[in-house]
């Protein structure tokens, strides 16, 4: 096939790739274009040593839960509280913990948002550690002066003389299968506008537990949300013992060199289970990074990945505009421009509240993920396999 | 208003009076140091006696664990979970609040500064101590007086300061100086307060010196010039920063009041930061050491911010989780230029605290003596029974909103002048001073003087302070500087050095 054919097929990435591959000079001036020295050091994977206890088994819920207990027995001071969390909570999440620790430890509030993130930050602000339970994201609006005004400003406005560093709010979010649009929203990005707050979206039991036993620890306000579709169906041997993977640190859940993904929050999983078709069906490698924190994020691994791959896809359940994401995709353009080998994509919620029936309709699921994944590669399915076997046995016969 | 005389058969005026009614009891016929050794009153809202099991009653199926309907002596007796005190009845009940006698206005001082009622009766043996009502003596009194006097001439100069365009912004306390001043002398200096933003008296009495005061004003202070003035804060002085949206120190109040709970239940241990580290520094020995077995948090805010969902959230869980705090309301009859009137329907901001479960006492503000009173009483009260109570001091802002506002826009000058000529509380308390013998003219006019002094030497002390480094604009966003915030850091520091002729603050001692 010549050149001229397969741009005739949309592949001129791939042909300008093959023709830079014939020499090693090419190949150190696609490097160096790249913005990344050859040979550069991949992150490593960020894994979480067992260590001698060992792991045991858990769901998204009992992971949390098991963060929480350790959170109550190691600071004396911290107190866990919101809407029907005496009882467990309406999602489990803290299941046992009054008995163990007592009531006036871990209770339940007079219904009202607003009071009890206020409430947060007063007792965080005598020093003490508030870790306090919104029941859905979706109604952390009546708290939001509270949050952005009050927690967020509260050292900043008193030249640091007060601070409510030991605020943790915890809220359930994103989409359940049929929560509409009350049950189901994903507001990170209200509070990723507000400097002086943390802001979390967790993956999976492991990454919880680590992510929240930080988030109590923090010295700043800690929006922490989890999705709550996760609870239960998200399940892993989670090391037992206490750790803690901190904030501000992004992480490569997979590795892969033609497209980075990024994402957070349950949309992590989609990616990885995009990024497996895309490799089977376009033999295209995919690299997906968690941000897990949002606020501060870790902007370094996600340039250095597109560096390195060219292309990304920036996705969350949230709507588009003004979306977390167009923070991300200014970001790569700003800092990978000359990189960039196709535009960068969004794959979002449509600017629509949340739908109860049409849900299926709305989720950025691995199916419109795949389909940006063909666009940003500019390739047709066929002509992808052909030209990657094409360019895979030019390779060999380079070597 | 004695207990019983205003039960009346058709309305909740009996509750709301209780509030009244109850304080006047503990000071008047009962209780010499006692909040109320007194029951609740019997009756009930309602004064029918007939009680039914209401529709369907008897046979009702109690439902989960909805309430005590299996501990009562008849089990089918059947109650709603929401208001187990509540009995049935056939007579139709309107909750009427027209009928409602307004709660009353307690008061030591006349506004000529006479002693009035009880506490102008001399303590007799037979009704000793319970009779009278023990006042601040001398030395408190004396102390408030010239730290309202302080307040009044730092009010005026820095109102003046920004007049001349020295400073930004300003809020008065004019015609408020005794509700202030009077709650801060009955406190404890260690308690932590939490401001609206017109209550510098508190720190005032705490020590905060006018220096302070004038530094925050100029942009200089410990805030580093990151709030408007008047927004002060002082964790020596357990004065919690002031932050401008209103309301929000509500339940911030209830949660910090909250650890104090625990604190003193042994649940948890508190910093020592939580109070301030040194009461006061002034050094008043009595007040200088605290523990949070006795302590409280008291919670200032005015008649505009009780209508905010703050205020609802704060009252509701200070009073459902046994906060030790006190809310005092200082109602100065504007929010900015709404009148009460367009506030509120109901009778003022006491009558909200019986809907909450939570004790309530309304108050003349501007009588300094029974504002005392009135907070140490709470106090002790809170103390003891780790609950809040709301106070309501009733007041008139003789001063404009801010610097801001242009009053004249929305009342009358006479409106204002007749509250300045009859109810005046630093005219009131001097002319109890004098009448007692413990001031006169001479030391007034002395006094004041000195305290002008001091304040312009503070005021032009500060005007000469270097201003506030403009780098330190990041600074305490986050515990720790994100890296992003040192990228813009950077980036501001590139741009000044570009640009120097377009900034105030020079680069060359900037470091990055």
């Amino acid at each position: 096939m010549t050149p001229d054919a397969m741009q005739a097929l949309g592949v001129r990435r791939l042909c300008k790739l093959a023709a830079q591959l014939q020499t090693p000079r090419a190949r150190q001036a696609r490097d160096w274009s790249r913005g990344c020295a050859t040979g550069l050091q991949q992150p490593p994977l960020l894994a979480v040593e067992p260590g001698e206890q060992g792991t045991k088994s858990m769901n998204l819920f009992q992971a949390i839960n098991d963060a929480l207990r350790l959170s109550l027995e190691t600071d004396p001071s911290a107190i866990i509280f919101g809407e029907d969390v005496a009882f467990g909570g309406v999602f489990r999440c803290t299941t046992g913990l009054r008995e163990k620790f007592g009531a006036d430890r871990v209770f339940n509030t007079p219904l009202s948002e607003q009071g009890i993130c206020g409430m947060a930050v007063g007792y965080a602000s005598s020093g003490c550690t508030a870790i306090a339970e919104i029941q859905f994201a979706d109604y952390i609006y009546p708290a939001f002066d509270q949050l952005t005004n009050e927690a967020a400003k509260f050292r900043y406005r008193s030249g640091g003389q007060y601070d409510c560093g030991g605020l943790v709010v915890r809220a359930p979010c994103g989409a359940v299968g049929h929560g509409g649009h009350y049950h189901s929203q994903s507001p990170e990005a209200y509070f990723t506008h507000t400097p002086g707050l943390k802001v979390v979206m967790v993956r999976d039991p492991i990454s919880a537990k680590g992510l929240l036993r930080s988030a109590v620890r923090c010295k700043d306000p800690v929006v922490f949300f989890e999705p709550k579709a996760l609870y239960r169906t998200s399940i892993a041997d989670v090391p037992v013992r206490d750790y803690e993977i901190p904030l501000g640190v992004g992480q490569i859940v997979r590795s892969g060199d033609d497209l980075t993904l990024v994402a957070w929050g349950n949309q992590v999983n989609v990616c990885l289970a995009v990024a497996e078709m895309a490799e089977q069906e376009l033999q295209a490698s995919c690299e997906v990074i968690d941000l897990m924190s949002l606020l501060p994020w870790d902007r370094d691994l996600v340039m250095n990945s597109v560096r390195k791959t060219g292309r990304a896809i920036v996705s969350h359940e949230a709507p588009r505009t003004s979306g977390f994401g167009a923070e991300i995709v200014a970001s790569i353009q700003e800092h990978c421009f000359y990189s960039l080998e196709a535009p960068v994509a969004r794959v979002t919620g449509w600017d629509t509240p949340f739908p109860l029936v049409h849900e299926a309709y709305y989720l950025p699921n691995k199916y419109r993920m795949f389909d940006s994944i063909k666009q940003v590669l500019g390739v047709h399915d066929d002509a992808r396999k052909f030209v990657k076997s094409v360019l895979r046995d030019h390779v060999v016969a380079q070597l | 208003m004695l207990c019983g005389q205003a039960y009346d058969a058709h309305s909740l005026a009996a509750a709301a009076a209780m509030l009244a009614t109850r304080f006047e009891w503990r000071s008047g016929l009962r209780a010499a140091g006692r909040w109320s050794g007194a029951k609740p009153p019997r009756r009930h809202w309602s004064t029918s006696s007939s009680t039914t099991t209401g529709p369907g009653g008897a046979d009702a199926v109690p439902v989960s664990s909805a309430g005590s309907w299996e501990q009562e002596a008849e089990p089918k007796q059947f109650k709603y979970p929401g208001a187990q005190g509540s009995k049935f009845s056939a007579k139709f009940n309107v909750v009427q609040a027209k009928f409602r006698t307004p709660a009353s206005t307690f008061r030591v001082l006349s506004e000529a500064g006479d002693l009035v009622g009880s506490a102008a009766a001399p303590a007799s043996p037979e009704h000793a101590p319970s009779r009278h009502i023990a006042l601040a003596g001398r030395e408190t009194v004396s102390q408030m007086y010239k730290h309202m006097v302080q307040l009044r001439v730092m009010d005026e100069y820095l109102y003046s300061a920004q007049r001349q365009g020295r400073i930004s912004f300003y809020m008065t306390s004019a015609g408020e100086e005794a509700a202030v001043i009077g709650t801060a002398a009955a406190l404890k200096d260690t308690d932590p307060v939490f401001a609206q933003y017109r209550e510098q008296g508190v720190l005032l009495w705490r020590g905060f010196t006018f220096q302070e005061f004038c530094m925050q004003c100029f942009g200089k202070g410990a805030d580093k010039g990151r709030q408007m003035p008047v927004h002060y804060g002082s964790p020596e002085l357990a004065f919690h920063t002031v932050s401008s949206p209103l309301a929000t120190q509500l339940p911030q109040a209830s949660g910090a009041a909250y650890a104090l709970r625990l604190a003193r239940k042994g649940s948890i241990k508190l910093p020592a930061s939580t109070s301030g580290s040194n009461g006061s520094k002034k050094g008043r020995s009595a007040h200088s050491t605290a523990g949070p077995e006795d302590m409280i948090v008291t919670c200032f805010f005015g008649d505009g911010a009780a209508s905010e969902g703050d205020f609802h959230a704060g009252l509701n869980f200070s009073a459902t989780l046994g906060c030790p705090v006190l809310f005092v309301c200082r109602n100065n009859g504007f929010a900015i230029s709404t009148p009460t009137k367009e506030q509120y329907r109901g009778d003022g901001v006491v009558m909200r605290g019986l809907g909450y479960g939570m004790d309530a006492v309304r108050v003349d503000g501007n009588d300094a003596l029974a504002v005392e009173y009135t907070v140490r009483e709470a106090r002790k009260h809170i103390v003891e029974h780790q609950v809040p109570v709301l106070v309501e001091l009733m007041t008139y802002r003789v001063g404009h909103h801010s610097t801001s506002d242009d009053s004249s826009q929305y009342r009358e000058a006479n409106e204002m002048q007749f509250y300045n000529e009859r109810a005046d509380p630093l005219r009131r308390l001097r002319a109890y001073m004098q009448r007692s013998g413990w001031w006169d003219d001479e030391q007034d006019t002395q006094y004041m003087q000195d305290q002008k002094r001091e304040l312009l030497t503070a005021i032009k002390a500060a005007e000469k302070e270097p201003d506030t480094h403009p780098m330190t604009l990041f600074d305490d966003v986050y515990h720790e500087l994100p890296p992003s915030l040192v990228e813009q850091r950077k980036e501001l520091y590139n741009h000044l050095r570009s640009y120097p002729h377009v900034y105030k603050a020079a680069v060359h001692d900037m470091h990055v």
